[in-house]
């Protein structure tokens, strides 16, 4: 019986000693007092191949603003792509390519210059930042990120206009048609043999 | 639904308890985890 | 002498195939009746053609194979390898008129990818996806780890034996409960109530963070069927990344371990018997495992002192390892990350913890903390034989729902599987480096692909070799369904041709 006491205690210890181990705070990282000049402005790919040559330096960084900008009280994350959709003339609507991109994390009032962020039916904000890289930060969990210093917006993004297409709504069309009369035919079949059964 | 399965407002009751026992696993994993990562950041 | 099939075996295994394709295309109402909502309409039209599609096939394999006869053990092992197929070519209509695949293979290969719950996929410009296309994504990849066979019994079957045995060609073998069709329904009862808790807390945390209402809902809905399923696919190219928060970290670790339970499991506890998670022989053996390998990864990781404190090198290491034990495939780091950051003897310990994976009947691929245990439990035993008296008379048992003699044909079964999979991973491994890939990095990602995790090093791209392609499909497909469907299936096609 004493035993079984005891043991529970241990495990709600356990329990709790994961539950505050979680919540402590990591680490913030202390201000930089790194100067702007950037080191450099290297792509998405060569952040993620060589994160140890770029960990801790400034640099300049460009791509399209995807998905949505998530504040976090006075920062916000961002996400940037840099892959070939990203580099397409502006009026350009076709699927470029793989997708590759870095996160951005950056002061509130710098990422509300982003208005329009990449989805299907947009056009992300081309965005250029200048900032510090991280190849695996620690005071996000060791996310690789760039905290931005320099936001800009280099080229609004837009709406994609989708159109509909013709030949499609036509096969739409016909393949249904024939598949609710191969339906109506197998209902009338599974109905005769129902009743014969 | 067909074949007559219905759940009772008791049976929700024992799913959500089943829920959470299977909750408690993974944060004992967690905890197992959390303390591996400990250990190690002290020891390097 | 090899028999040949007659009419009537072709018949029966027609009609059920069309039952399990016309299951396929009902499902593409979801993502339908989404772009519909959205307004997405060339997406909607993907879809009517591509359900059609599946309608037209499905009922008319049905008309054409009129048979009263029920499905014998051959036919229910070639059916389910067939339609999961058949699914397969059909299902890849929506991703490939989507335009964001390179190939109609490369569409075969995510929806593939998809179905096996693996993760790996070869969708280009992601993150400019339609709704409507990421919920077919998600969908199949929630339907697949129930099983695809487990969806159409739901709602298409009465229970026959035949039923029973189609779902024992899945890759599945527990009953839940006496009837088929109703151990069908009991796993959709627990994959639903986990749906609706699981999807509503991921939307809460998602709006807590920064999202709208609507793409929270919808990133809780997906994401929770990635982490259920052990799919491991992801709205956006960052995986899961893209939320940045330790929270939503944990949630999704929740949710893809409880995924990787056996469902017979999930019914014992939510029937009441919650001892059964701390005696279940997949739950004491995957927490030893999932130690070990973490303790390997965390150790290997410390030394190169990436992750400079604790909580990092937590977050880091066991969110990657967990979601490669579960064979999930989520992850919160780079692909190439686990080339150049995390080493040689970090990527072994994920490639070991992909290739265990998980519990059997569970939306989980790889060998099976099972077999694992059974094997270590005959291995236990044949040593304490070794080390007792002669006349002494050695039973050990293992326990799972309830105790398990370990006798010759256990361990024999269990031994023949692990091979079998042992075999699949160092051959697709091998395809691997002779395509010119570094052995590590291929045995990496074939046994991901193999295992059903999806977790990459960044060797699965759309720039990758056809044959590659071609061959990790094959092993995702071989893979989740454990071999005997799929052999099934190709000895009916040898039957066909050569036999008498």
């Amino acid at each position: 019986m004493m035993r079984r006491r005891v043991l529970r205690v241990l495990r709600c210890a356990l329990l709790a000693a994961t539950l505050a181990g979680l919540v402590w705070p990591a680490p913030v990282l202390a201000a930089t007092g790194a100067t702007l000049a950037s080191l450099g402005s290297p792509s998405s790919g060569d952040l993620v191949e060589h994160p140890a040559q770029w960990d801790g330096k400034v640099i300049d960084f460009q791509g399209e603003a995807v998905g949505e900008v998530m504040r976090r009280g006075d920062s916000a994350w961002l996400h940037l792509n840099d892959d070939a959709y990203s580099r397409k003339a502006a009026d350009d609507i076709a699927l470029a390519g793989y997708n590759a991109g870095q996160a951005v994390w950056a002061p509130s009032e710098l990422a509300a210059q982003v208005k329009i962020c990449g989805d299907y039916s947009h056009r992300g904000d081309l965005v250029h930042v200048v900032g510090i890289f991280h190849a695996a930060c620690p005071e996000h969990g060791g996310d690789m990120d760039i905290h931005a210093v320099k936001l800009e917006v280099v080229l609004p993004g837009s709406p994609i206009a989708r159109a509909v297409s013709g030949v499609r709504a036509a096969a739409a069309a016909a393949l249904s048609l024939v598949a609710a009369g191969l339906w109506l035919l197998w209902r009338r079949r599974h109905r005769a043999r129902g009743r014969a059964a | 639904m067909k074949g007559g399965y219905s759940v009772t407002l008791r049976d929700l009751r024992r799913y959500a308890a089943g829920m959470l026992g299977e909750a408690c696993y993974v944060l004992v994993l967690a905890a197992v985890g959390l303390a591996i990562a400990v250990v190690a950041a002290l020891l390097s | 002498m090899i028999i040949q099939p007659r009419r009537d075996d072709h018949l029966v295994i027609g009609k059920y195939t069309g039952k399990v394709i016309v299951g396929v295309g009902l499902l593409m109402a979801v993502p339908l009746a989404l772009s519909l909502v959205l307004g997405e309409w060339s997406v909607a039209l993907d879809f009517v053609i591509s359900s059609a599609a599946c309608f037209i096939c499905g009922f008319g394999l049905q008309l054409l194979c009129r048979t009263e006869r029920d499905l014998g053990w051959g036919h229910a092992l070639v059916v389910a390898a067939g339609s999961w197929l058949i699914a397969t070519l059909l299902g890849a209509l929506p991703h490939s008129l989507s335009g964001h695949e390179g190939s109609y293979l490369d569409a075969v290969f995510d929806v593939m990818s998809g179905y096996t719950t693996t993760g790996l996929y070869l969708i280009q410009d992601l993150d400019h996806v339609s709704n409507g296309l990421n919920m077919w994504r998600h969908l199949l990849t929630y339907a697949g780890g129930q099983g695809i066979i487990v969806v159409a019994l739901t709602f298409l079957f009465r229970g026959s034996p035949g039923a029973y045995r189609l779902y024992v060609g899945e890759g599945k073998d527990e009953r839940l409960l006496p009837n088929v069709v109703q151990t069908a329904r009991a796993i959709w009862i627990v994959s639903l109530g986990y749906l609706a808790v699981g999807g509503l807390v991921l939307a809460a945390m998602g709006w807590a963070l920064g999202q709208t209402p609507l793409r929270a809902f919808l990133h809780g809905v997906w994401v929770f069927m990635g982490a259920w399923s052990t799919g491991g696919f992801a709205p956006q190219s960052y995986n899961t990344m893209w939320f940045h928060s330790l929270a939503y970290e944990l949630v999704t670790v929740a949710i893809f371990v409880a995924g990787s339970f056996n469902f017979a499991l999930h019914w014992a506890v939510w029937s009441g018997n919650r001892k059964e998670l701390r005696r279940n022989l997949e739950t004491v053996s995957f927490a030893v495992t999932l130690s070990l390998t973490v303790l390997v990864a965390t150790v290997a990781l410390s030394r190169l002192g990436i992750y400079p404190d604790a909580v990092n090198l937590f977050r880091k290491a066991f969110y990657q390892l967990a979601s490669g034990h579960t064979t999930t495939g989520f992850s919160t780091i780079y692909s190439r990350a686990f080339v150049v950051q995390w080493g040689p003897l970090a990527m072994l310990a994920t490639t070991v913890a992909m290739a265990i994976g998980a519990s059997a009947c569970s939306t989980a691929g790889g060998i099976k903390g099972m077999r694992v245990g059974v094997i270590t439990a005959g291995f236990v035993a044949d040593i304490r034989r070794m080390i007792s008296p002669e006349s002494a008379l050695i039973r050990q048992r293992v326990h799972h729902l309830r105790d398990i003699l370990v006798d010759s044909p256990l361990l024999r079964s269990a031994l023949t599987v692990t091979v079998a999979y042992l075999t699949l991973y160092g051959l697709v491994a091998i395809v691997g480096a002779a395509c010119g890939y570094d052995f590590l990095q291929a045995a990496f990602e074939g046994v991901s692909a193999a295992s059903n995790t999806g977790l990459s090093c960044g060797v699965t791209a759309p720039a990758m070799p056809v044959v590659l392609k071609v061959v990790y499909t094959l092993a995702m497909w071989l893979g989740r369904l454990e071999f005997m469907s799929v052999l099934a299936l190709a000895g009916y096609a040898y039957a066909m041709v050569r036999g008498r």
